[in-house]
C-alpha cells in the first residue's frame, strides 16, 4: 500500500501521529506550490497550514480512491486560488525582491549572479502569470511539483489528453515570453 | 513542413510526447532551417530556466504550528452550540428522530390539554340569554303602561287586538 495512503488510513483511525509524518513528507512541496501560485512567502506558510486543516478536519470521510499528493494539489490549488481572489493579490514585483530569502546561497557569492536570479524569478513569475489558469497550474504541477500527467489531470478533473495539451500551449507560451532572458541572449524572433 | 508545424512538434518532442517518426520529420526540418533549430535549442532552454525558480525553505516548526493552530480552534469553539452538538455525534438520522418525538409530543400535549374555552363560551352565553329575557321582559313592562293610557281596561291583550296588532300568543 502507498505509504501515504497507509499514513491517512492510520490518522482516520485516531494517530495524530501519523497525521505529523504525512505533514513532514509534504509540506515543503505545498508550501512551494503555494507561493509560487500566489507569490507571498508568508501566506504561503499560513495558507498551507490551511490546507493540511482541510484535510485534518475531513479525515473522518478519508477513501482512499486516488493517490494522496492528487488530492492534496487539488485542495492546495483550491486554497491559493480562493486567496488570490478574495485578496486580490498585488502580484507586485517590489513584494518579491523583499523576500529574496532563498537567495541568499553562501555558495554564490557574486552580485551579478544574485541580480540574475532575482531578475529571472521575477520575469518567470511574470510569464506564468499571464498564462491561462489552467495551463499555469498545469505546468506547475508537472515541472515543479513532480506529478505525472495522470495526476494533473486528477487534480484538474480534466483528461489526460487535456493536460498535455496545457502544458504543450503554455509552454510554447513561455518560450515567447522568456526566450529574450535566457543565458546568452535569445534576440532572435519566432 | 512548415516552420509553425515543426515548433509544435519540438515542444511536443520536449514534452516526451512524440513517436519517432515526428521525430524524423523534425531532425529533416532542422537540418535546413536555423530558425527552427535555435527554437528547439531555446525550448530546451527555456524549460531549464523555469528550474532557476528556485524553492523557498518553510519553517522547520511548520508540524508543531500546525497542531498549535489545531489546539487553538478547538478551544475557540469549544463552548459553542455547534460545536456541543458536535460532540454529541447526532447524525442526521437522529436529528430527524428527535424532531419526530418532539412534533408528536406537542400534538399529544395539545390533544389532552383541558380546554377551558368552551365552559367560558357557555357561561357567556347564559349570561347573555338572561341578559334578553330581562330586556324582554322589560319592553312587555314599558308597553303596558304605554297602553294603560287608553282606559281602565285591564286586558292588554284585547286592548293590542283593537289597535290592530294582531294575535300576540
Amino acid at each position: 500500500m502507498d505509504i501515504d495512503i497507509e499514513l491517512m488510513l492510520r490518522t482516520k483511525s485516531g494517530d495524530d501521529g501519523a497525521f505529523s509524518e504525512l505533514m513532514r513528507r509534504h509540506y515543503k512541496g505545498v508550501v512551494n506550490y503555494i507561493y509560487r501560485y500566489t507569490n507571498l512567502k508568508e501566506n504561503s506558510e499560513d495558507l498551507a497550514q490551511e490546507v493540511f486543516l482541510r484535510i485534518y478536519r475531513s479525515r473522518k470521510n478519508y477513501r482512499p480512491e486516488a493517490k494522496f499528493s492528487t488530492w492534496l494539489y487539488k485542495i492546495a490549488t483550491n486554497v491559493s486560488l480562493t486567496h488570490v481572489k478574495k485578496k486580490n493579490v498585488n502580484l507586485s514585483l517590489d513584494e518579491m525582491n523583499d523576500e529574496g530569502g532563498e537567495i541568499g546561497d553562501p555558495e554564490i557569492d557574486i552580485a551579478a549572479d544574485l541580480i540574475y536570479r532575482k531578475e529571472i524569478k521575477d520575469v518567470i513569475f511574470q510569464a506564468m502569470e499571464s498564462l491561462p489558469e489552467r495551463e499555469k497550474v498545469a505546468i506547475m504541477l508537472c515541472k515543479y511539483e513532480g506529478l505525472s500527467y495522470e495526476e494533473a489531470a486528477q487534480v484538474l478533473e480534466c483528461t489526460v489528453g487535456a493536460v498535455k495539451s496545457y502544458v504543450h500551449r503554455g509552454r510554447m507560451k513561455l518560450i515567447d515570453k522568456l526566450k529574450p532572458h535566457l543565458p546568452g541572449g535569445g534576440e532572435y524572433g519566432v | 513542413m512548415e516552420c509553425s508545424d515543426c515548433k509544435e512538434l519540438i515542444v511536443s518532442w520536449s514534452s516526451g510526447d512524440l513517436p519517432p517518426s515526428g521525430k524524423e520529420s523534425i531532425e529533416a526540418h532542422i537540418g535546413e532551417c536555423p530558425e527552427c533549430r535555435l527554437y528547439m535549442s531555446q525550448s530546451d532552454r527555456v524549460w531549464n530556466l523555469l528550474g532557476e525558480w528556485r524553492e523557498v525553505e518553510p519553517r522547520s516548526d511548520f508540524v508543531s504550528c500546525f497542531w498549535d493552530r489545531v489546539s487553538k480552534e478547538e478551544r475557540e469553539s469549544g463552548w459553542s452550540v455547534f460545536s456541543y452538538v458536535r460532540k454529541l455525534r447526532l447524525n442526521w438520522a437522529m436529528a430527524g428522530a428527535l424532531a419526530s418525538v418532539l412534533i408528536v409530543g406537542i400534538f399529544t400535549f395539545a390533544l389532552f390539554k383541558p380546554d377551558s374555552g368552551f365552559e367560558t363560551y357557555a357561561d357567556n352565553d347564559a349570561r347573555d340569554e338572561q341578559i334578553l329575557l330581562e330586556l324582554d321582559d322589560a319592553t312587555t313592562r314599558e308597553t303596558t303602561d304605554a297602553l294603560s293610557i287608553y282606559g281602565p281596561w285591564e286586558n292588554t291583550v284585547e286592548i293590542m287586538k283593537i289597535n290592530g296588532y294582531g294575535d300576540m300568543n
